[in-house]
């Protein structure tokens, strides 16, 4: 387990190095595929972690993990880019310069009070976890398009596994299984939403979006 | 036999209970709703046959018992918890005696809903209703206490909304759920207040510590605990959800509620200020007392003022639980003066008026069920004369009505006997703010026995006696097994009544259970005792008899041998028909207005002439008396315009951007990392 903790170290600061460029990305498609490329490098990890407790179970949960979270769930969201292009918008309420202000505040934050309560568990990439997760809900935040939202959870998600993994908390395929499958669903279930909500109010920007035009539907 | 039952006593009430609940719901299923409402209320009734044969195990052969079934529940290590101590024993005897009754009433008063609703759904609740209050007063564990009493009020809601067409029903029970929401939500913050001071959900360990918490703690979890208890004891100002669900439920459910659910909360109040927190303080004492004298008294003049029957009965049960009340908060006083003697004689007082109120109450409304059946109304000015029709009822009903208004020889009488002794006693030895309490309580009592009499001289003078008011052509006894369940009850009223003397030793072990540590010396008979006051039940019943008997002799003497003449009335007189009766509303409107700066009544006119130029000669006179409801005008409404006025405030924060939303999850995240952290 020693030996594969530096490895897991460089997997966490990648997840927040792709957190960062997907908060600075302007581009839907370049969004969805830092999210590809975090769900990757959580991939990776949970094949690292296998290997070290000698897990079958992580083994297949690894697996389970590249076929929704690095396949499906980027090929789903690429497809909904294309068929709804020109209605989903990447446009943020900060520009570049303060995102990256706030960013630093967040990241300074977690240094400055999540990083001593985590000092226990030795690991000082559990605090760059948590400065990952405050950014993906920067992330949702700060995007005023719905595909960001969504992409910001799923980004969320990585970040939270890779974080149980790194202070100790009992990994097994089961949980792993289920945390998929529920993020499978929530793509699904995600989806149709925008279609409803397209078909509702003709846009996908959650920013503009007028509660005043709902009716019900047929 | 003993071990038996001791050992399957349980496990066969919840047998049965299961039984009757899952029989209800298969034969509806398949469209046999007549057998599915006898089949549930049948399997109530062996449910609760066994449980009086439990209750009556614990009391008298194998004294306390514990069970433990090694299930988590998914929740955490040992929530099922159970114990049968006599102060369960002795509520479990209750729900079950009023159980049995309701249930042998029920089975014939169901014809009236078949072909109107479907019944399966109502044997469900109806055996989860009663099973979840025995399961209340066995639990030895918040947890399990909490799901139990949870589960009694889901199902008497559901039971409150059974007749789901009529509308009033339906905001009844919303009512009803609402204030046992509330009372739900501080028992939660009792019971978790507990848990973070013991680290333990179990009632024995809370017990063992409760002495070493705290006095603010203390207080706290008092003050929620009596909170949270009232609410469903139905005390004012709590007390607004049971004049509207009482009588929108089927009368037999009516009978449970008014009768034993109600009482569970008087149950916890005894664990909680006499078991768990035996030194709460002289003051916590004399606030229950203010709460039941003020319940009392005001509980009876609304009844007064009501002219629907079963508003009237929810009224009398505020009156009775403020009776309770008195009893109780004497109780504490005194085990907290360190007087353990006079607080275990009003302990059983409050445990004998519980008892009582159950019989009678319960008697009561399945009386007034059986004539709500038969009219189609619950209106007491449009009955009058119905002794003729309805004479078993009639005779079950004047039984009821004097129990409850503390007429001897019947069992109202001795409760309350015994809380006027044990609050007599408080005048005479406390300091002079518990003397006043007392004696606030005591004139409180006082007054509430002489209204109450006057108010069932009104409800049985309206219901049964004189001219019909209306024609109820149709109107007839109600069947056998109605009759039993309600003969069952007046039974026992005398019983509980004539035979004190035999009854009070088993309340008194009840009472002394509890404070086995304090080595009391109880009097060995409360009702000789006491400042050489004493009372012979038995004497009394005879002197009763001696003197109803005696009346009727000379009445026969004097009136009996003279001739009936038939002959024209004299001139400009007329015909005597019912309009010439005094109603309900006529008999309690001097009494009213006595307490008129209480009750602030409001009466209307509504006059029709002969003629209408000169408006000599009446034709017609409508009378209204209503009374204004100073708990809506003057604590609810004000409470839900501060709730609405917040909401409106609140919803600025609602934009409907869900960005914003993010936001405020973001920001809410980060400031309890930091509260967390520092």
């Amino acid at each position: 387990m020693i030996f594969i903790l530096p490895w897991l170290s460089i997997f966490a600061a990648s997840l927040f190095a792709l957190m960062l460029l997907m908060n600075l990305v302007r581009k839907n498609t370049s969004l969805v595929m830092l999210y590809l490329a975090q769900s990757l490098m959580l991939t990776l990890a949970l094949v690292l972690l296998s290997y070290s407790t000698g897990s079958t179970g992580l083994l297949f949960a690894a697996l389970l993990t590249l076929v929704v979270k690095v396949v499906m769930a980027p090929a789903f969201l690429l497809h909904m880019i294309r068929k709804y292009h020109g209605h989903l918008s990447a446009a943020s309420r900060l520009n570049v310069p303060l995102s990256l202000l706030a960013l630093a505040a967040i990241t300074a934050f977690t240094y400055a009070y999540v990083a001593p309560a985590l000092a226990q568990y030795g690991s000082s990439s559990a605090s760059i976890l948590f400065a990952c997760i405050f950014g993906t809900l920067f992330l949702m935040t700060n995007r005023r398009g719905a595909l960001a939202e969504i992409v910001g959870v799923l980004s969320l998600e990585n970040a939270v596994v890779l974080l149980a993994a790194l202070l100790g908390i009992e990994h097994s395929f089961a949980l792993e299984f289920a945390i998929t499958f529920d993020i499978a669903v929530w793509v699904a279930i995600a989806a149709g939403f925008l279609t409803m909500m397209y078909r509702q109010f003709g846009a996908i920007d959650a920013a503009t979006l007028e509660m005043t035009h709902l009716t019900e539907e047929e | 036999m003993v071990d038996f039952i001791a050992q399957f006593g349980l496990f066969a009430i919840f047998a049965f209970f299961t039984g009757g609940a899952a029989l209800s719901l298969i034969y509806s299923a398949y469209g046999a709703e007549r057998e599915s409402w006898i089949l549930s209320h049948l399997f109530a009734a062996l449910a609760s046959l066994c449980g009086l044969l439990l209750a009556g195990t614990v009391l008298f052969a194998s004294g306390p018992l514990s069970f433990h079934l090694p299930f988590s529940l998914g929740i955490g290590p040992d929530i099922l918890r159970f114990q049968i101590d006599t102060l369960a024993a002795f509520f479990i005897a209750a729900i079950s005696i009023v159980g049995i009754a309701a249930s042998l009433f029920g089975i014939q008063y169901g014809k009236h809903f078949l072909g109107s609703y479907r019944l399966g759904g109502f044997g469900f609740f109806y055996n989860l209703f009663i099973a979840s209050m025995i399961l209340v007063v066995i639990a030895n564990n918040s947890f399990l206490f909490l799901l139990a009493w949870e589960g009694m009020a889901i199902a008497s809601y559901f039971l409150v909304i059974f007749e789901r067409h009529e509308a009033k029903n339906i905001s009844a029970g919303m009512l009803y759920l609402l204030i046992s929401q509330l009372g739900a939500a501080f028992l939660f913050a009792a019971f978790l207040i507990l848990y973070a001071l013991t680290g333990s959900w179990d009632f024995d360990t809370i017990r063992a510590s409760a002495g070493e918490m705290p006095l603010l703690v203390q207080n706290i979890v008092l003050a929620l605990a009596l909170l949270g208890f009232s609410s469903k004891a139905g005390i004012i100002p709590l007390h607004i959800w049971l004049p509207e669900a009482h009588p929108a439920a089927p009368s037999h459910v009516s009978a449970l509620m008014s009768g034993v659910m109600i009482k569970t909360g008087i149950f916890m109040l005894i664990r909680f200020f006499v078991d768990f927190f035996p030194t709460a303080g002289i003051s916590w004492g004399l606030i229950i007392i203010v709460l039941g004298a003020v319940s009392s008294l005001l509980g009876v003049l609304y009844a007064l003022s009501e002219h629907d029957i079963k508003r009237l009965l929810a009224f009398h049960s505020v009156e009775n639980i403020g009776i309770i009340f008195l009893g109780l908060g004497a109780s504490i006083t005194f085990f907290s003066a360190a007087m353990p003697a006079l607080g275990t004689l009003a302990l059983i007082a409050a445990l004998y008026h519980t008892i009582n109120h159950a019989l009678f109450k319960a008697l009561l409304f399945l009386s007034a069920g059986s004539v709500v059946a038969t009219t189609g109304t619950r209106n007491m000015e449009e009955y009058g004369g119905l002794i003729k029709k309805l004479p078993y009822t009639a005779f079950f009903f004047l039984i009821g009505a004097v129990a409850i208004s503390g007429l001897p020889p019947f069992n109202g009488f001795v409760s309350e006997w015994m809380t006027f002794q044990s609050l007599f006693a408080g005048i005479g030895t406390l300091p002079i703010i518990g003397k006043i309490t007392f004696l606030v309580g005591a004139s409180s009592l006082a007054f509430t026995g002489g209204l109450a009499a006057a108010c069932f001289v009104k409800a049985f003078g309206a219901i049964f006696l004189a001219r019909p008011r209306h024609e109820h052509a149709h109107a007839h006894e109600s069947g056998f097994l109605s009759l039993a369940g309600m003969g069952l009850l007046a039974a026992l009223c005398a019983l509980f009544g004539v035979a004190a003397s035999a009854i009070t030793p088993i309340v008194t072990r009840v009472a002394e259970s509890l404070r086995a540590a304090s080595d009391i010396a109880v009097p060995s008979a409360p009702l000789q005792s006491l400042g050489g006051s004493s009372l012979s039940m038995s004497g009394v019943a005879i002197a009763v008899v001696f003197g109803v008997a005696l009346c009727g002799i000379l009445v026969w003497i004097i009136a009996g041998r003279r001739k009936i003449v038939v002959s024209r009335t004299w001139d400009c007189g007329a015909p005597l028909t019912s309009r010439m009766e005094i109603t309900a509303t006529g008999f309690s409107r001097s009494i009213i207005m006595v307490f008129r700066g209480l009750l602030q009544p409001s009466v209307q006119t509504d006059v029709e002439y002969h003629d209408v130029e000169t408006r000599y000669f009446t034709k017609k006179k409508k009378v209204e008396l209503s009374l204004t409801d100073m708990y809506h005008a003057y604590l609810y409404s004000p409470a839900i315009t501060l709730v609405e006025h917040s909401a409106r405030q609140a919803r600025r924060i609602q934009t409907g951007n869900l960005s914003t939303y993010l936001l405020y999850i973001f920001l809410t995240t980060l400031l309890l990392l930091f509260w967390a952290l520092q």
